[in-house]
Order: C-alpha cells, then sequence, then structure tokens
C-alpha cells in the first residue's frame, strides 16, 4: 500500500481516468450489458474514493476496482435470484483472480469497440458510445462535439446501449472475415474519436489520445495494415507536442510553441512508426496526414518548416479526400511558404460556399486581410469566427489572436 | 436467444421466376433445419388477402388490407435460434429475397422469470 497525500490526488485521477475503459469493457464483456457494467464501475469508483484516502491506494488498483465492480454485478444478480450457471463464471473469475486472466481481460477494449461500432448500431451513436466509454468524455462534452443537445445526447447513448443488450450485439473481436472487411470502419472511427478528441482541455485529450493509440495497439495486433500504422504514428506525432500546446485554459498556436518542451524521443518512434508504414506502399489518407503532422513535429521552428513539402502532401490528401478542410490548410501553408497575400486572397473566396460554417476559415482570411493591413475588413472576418466558434478555448485564441493584430 | 426475420419486398416485383424462388427459399429452409437454428417460418398470402382488425370501445371494427400502405410487404418470416445478433444477421442474409427486398431482423423479447 502506497500512502496518498494531496499531491498524489492528480495522479490519482489521471490513473482512475485511465485504467476505467479497460474496467468497464472487462465487466461490460462479462454481463452483455454496459449500462449495468458502468453502474458497477462506478460504485467501484466510490468505494475508493472512500477506501483509498484512509488506507492507501492498493498495489493493484486495476484489479482491485475489477475486483470489487465485479462483486458488485454479483450483488446486483443476487438480488434479482439470477445467479444461475451462466453467471457462476462470473463468481470464479472473480475469486481465484491470477495475473494471467487479470492480462487476458485488459483486451477486452477491443471487443467493446467491435460491439459499438458494430453497423447495426447508427454512426453518431457510435461515436458517441466511443467517446462516452473509451474516451472517458460526459453528455455536455460529447453534445458540444457533436453539436447534438444534451437530451439527444443521452437518448441516442441509452437507446444503443439498449439494442447491443436486447439484440444482442456480441462483445467480441469478429472472426478472419468480418475481421477483414471492418477493421477500416473501426479505424475511421477511432480517428473521429482522435478528431474530436484534438479541442478538449489539455487533461482530458491527453488520456483519449492515449486510448486512441491503445486501441489502434490492440486492432493492430489482430490486424495490420499501413493505416493502422499511419493513424497510431499521426497521433502519436499530435500527443507528443502536447506539453508545448498551452494549459487547460489557453491553447497556443504551432506558431506560438516552446518547442523544447516537446516530447522528442516520442516524436522519433511515430517517425520510426510511420517510416515502417510508407515502406509498405500503400498510401492512404491516414499515412498522409501523420508525415504533415510529423514534419511539423520535426521543424525545429514555425520559420524553419519544410512548407513545400507540406503543400504537395496536402496536395495527396485533396486526391484522395473530398473535403473543403485539406484545401484549406493547403492554401494557408502556400500563405506561410511566402505566396503574396493577394493570390491567397482568391484561393481562399472560392473556398467560402463549403466552408460557409467553418471558424477556421474566417479566421484564416482574417489573417491574410491583417498582412494587407486592412483593418476593417479583417474585424468583420474576426466576427465571424467568432460565431461560428463554441469551444471557450479556441474563442480565446481568436480573440488574442485578434488583440495581438491591433497592437501592431 | 431468439430472432423474427421478417421478410419484406415489393409484392408487385416479378422478375423472379416463382419456380427458382421456391426452390431457394426449399433449399434454405433445409439448411437451416440441418444446422438447428430454425424454429419455425412460413410464407404469406399477398396483402390483397389481409383483414386488419381493431376494437374501439368495445365494438369491432375490420378494414381491408394491410393497416399501413408501404412500398415493400411483409411477405412471410423466420423464427432463429441464434447465439447473437451476428449469428442472426449470417442466417438473414442468406433469405433469397434479402438480395431485392430486405429482412428485418428482431430479438424475442425475453422476459426474465
Amino acid at each position: 500500500m502506497t500512502n496518498l497525500d494531496s499531491t498524489a490526488d492528480i495522479q490519482w485521477v489521471t490513473l482512475l481516468k485511465n485504467e476505467s475503459p479497460r474496467i468497464l469493457a472487462a465487466l461490460a464483456r462479462q454481463c452483455g450489458d454496459i449500462e449495468l457494467a458502468e453502474d458497477a464501475l462506478q460504485e467501484a469508483l466510490g468505494q475508493a474514493w472512500q477506501q483509498w484516502p484512509e488506507q492507501g491506494l492498493p498495489d493493484k488498483p486495476g484489479a482491485w476496482l475489477l475486483h470489487v465492480a465485479r462483486c458488485r454485478l454479483l450483488d446486483h444478480w443476487r438480488q434479482q435470484g439470477r445467479i444461475q450457471d451462466g453467471n457462476q463464471s462470473l463468481l470464479e473469475s472473480s475469486e481465484n483472480e491470477s495475473s494471467q486472466a487479470e492480462e487476458a481481460e485488459s483486451d477486452q477494449r477491443l471487443a467493446l469497440i467491435f460491439c459499438c461500432c458494430h453497423p447495426a448500431i447508427d454512426e453518431t451513436s457510435q461515436l458517441a458510445l466511443l467517446l462516452q466509454l473509451l474516451g472517458g468524455l460526459n453528455y455536455r462534452e460529447i453534445a458540444s462535439q457533436l453539436m447534438l443537445s444534451d437530451a439527444v445526447v443521452q437518448r441516442r447513448l441509452s437507446r444503443a446501449k439498449l439494442k447491443i443488450k436486447q439484440a444482442k450485439i456480441p462483445m467480441e473481436v469478429p472472426g478472419r472475415d468480418l475481421l477483414f472487411s471492418r477493421q477500416g470502419h473501426i479505424r475511421s472511427m477511432i480517428y473521429l474519436m482522435f478528431n474530436h478528441g484534438i479541442e478538449l482541455q489539455a487533461s482530458q485529450r491527453e488520456s483519449l489520445l492515449q486510448q486512441a493509440i491503445e486501441l489502434l495497439m490492440l486492432l493492430r495486433k489482430e490486424v495490420d495494415s499501413p493505416e493502422a500504422m499511419g493513424l497510431q504514428a499521426l497521433i502519436m506525432a499530435v500527443l507528443a507536442r502536447r506539453i508545448g500546446e498551452g494549459d487547460d485554459q489557453d491553447i497556443k498556436r504551432l506558431s506560438e510553441q516552446n518547442r523544447r518542451l516537446w516530447d522528442k524521443k516520442a516524436i522519433r518512434q511515430a517517425d520510426i512508426l510511420l517510416q515502417k508504414a510508407l515502406a509498405l506502399k500503400e498510401l492512404g489518407p491516414m499515412q498522409i496526414q501523420a508525415a504533415i503532422q510529423m514534419l511539423h513535429s520535426q521543424a525545429e521552428s514555425w520559420e524553419e518548416t519544410d512548407w513545400p513539402q507540406i503543400i504537395y502532401l496536402y496536395e495527396l490528401l485533396i486526391r484522395q479526400q473530398a473535403s473543403p478542410v485539406p484545401k484549406l490548410n493547403q492554401t494557408m501553408a502556400r500563405f506561410y511558404s511566402g505566396e503574396p497575400a493577394e493570390k491567397i486572397w482568391e484561393a481562399l473566396c472560392d473556398l467560402e460556399v463549403a466552408l460557409e460554417q467553418h471558424s477556421g476559415f474566417y479566421a484564416a482570411r482574417m489573417q491574410i486581410l491583417i498582412a494587407q493591413n486592412k483593418m476593417a475588413d479583417a474585424e468583420q472576418e474576426f466576427q465571424r469566427a467568432l460565431s461560428c466558434e463554441s469551444a471557450p478555448r479556441q474563442r480565446r485564441l481568436l480573440e488574442r489572436q485578434w488583440a495581438r493584430a491591433q497592437i501592431k | 436467444m431468439q430472432y423474427l426475420a421478417l421478410i419484406y419486398s415489393d409484392e408487385t416485383f416479378d422478375d423472379v421466376p416463382m419456380e427458382q424462388l421456391f426452390g431457394e427459399y426449399r433449399a434454405f429452409t433445409e439448411k437451416a433445419m440441418a444446422a438447428g437454428v430454425m424454429l419455425g417460418g412460413n410464407p404469406l398470402e399477398p396483402t390483397n388477402t389481409a383483414t386488419t382488425v381493431r376494437m374501439r370501445e368495445g365494438e369491432l371494427l375490420l378494414s381491408d388490407g394491410p393497416f399501413a400502405e408501404t412500398k415493400e410487404q411483409l411477405g412471410g418470416y423466420y423464427l432463429f435460434e441464434c447465439e447473437n445478433l451476428e449469428e442472426a444477421v449470417s442466417w438473414a442474409k442468406q433469405i433469397p429475397t434479402a438480395r431485392y427486398g430486405s429482412i428485418e431482423v428482431r430479438p424475442i423479447m425475453a422476459f426474465d422469470d
């Protein structure tokens, strides 16, 4: 037992956050009922909050939580008079806990993700399930990410969990054929989870990105592909910059970050993985995005960024993905590489119809107008950008950018 | 776990020769029976033979035809015994009508007793 003091609290919360998805997955797989598993885990966490400060941290907190949560599940079944043959195995695995069993259980997260992303569930609900169960987000956070109301998110989540239980959507990694046909979908759902995680507060984002990396590693153990490697490298390259990105209050742009704070070792590891993927000669959007992020992560300074290479990579991405966002990013890369503002302005205007709800589009136009010293026009774009942005940190970032431009 | 597979298709659609379709259905039924998943199943006469029954304030109301006009009509069903939805889907997709109609797979409600 380790003694707890207040400085350990943060570590403790992080530990619970990182352990929870794994424990939940093990419980859900055993009872086939996600809501029941969540309740059992909540009770175990409650008990931890009470006992740990007094008695100290157990040697294996994860195993402790799983054991307590399983006991709660059993209590629930006893109350309902449902301890039968089927549930006996749960009792046994709870009572003779070996480290081997613990190891095997650590892999149930992949079974959970295949269940939650089953084609019998609609895609928005799939993503909401991932963000909640594996990303650790609450209703409100999911609602703001998916631009839905809290009530709708709540309804969708409980409906999906009910369907999993009632229609008995299996909580298992599927056999060979289905595994091959569904791996691409699972990968893109992990990508969406990562994408929604980027805007979260620093502490939350870190555990979500870490979950995403671990899920990819589990998936790659079953079926590897250059794109899965590329996605993992992409998330690693982004995660490696987390300390330079600012705190929970403010977010820093790439150009403002202190690059010495970045995790150089993690960047190298991401690069090795990406090179391994690229060597397999099956280029796809995940690998291209990883390569772009890698160039940012490897540049010694904003000024030394390899813009020509980034512009070229965006060109490859645009050919593979019919989305205006890479086009916007490519246009701005051209601006940073020194192309004249007038030309960039024209290129941006071509994107207006496609991106009229996109705050980043107006922020880009604001930046170009500031560079041209057209401050009145720039202010209009600033206001438009603000009106499209709901995330507080992103709004503060815009306001800082605008304030700084006015001083100059 | 029991699943009902409801077979829907456009009953005016007559591109598939009846003889061939019946043959395919016979083969499928035999396969499902041999695998032990088949609990029951029947084809239905077309919707022009349907009568809809309602009781309102103690009074019997009968009407002609199905209760709702839809593009595809219920034409038959199977009742399967399967381990989970994945297995039920793996059988449902082999129902001959799945190629041009749709099969709705619904779990039979289980009561805890």
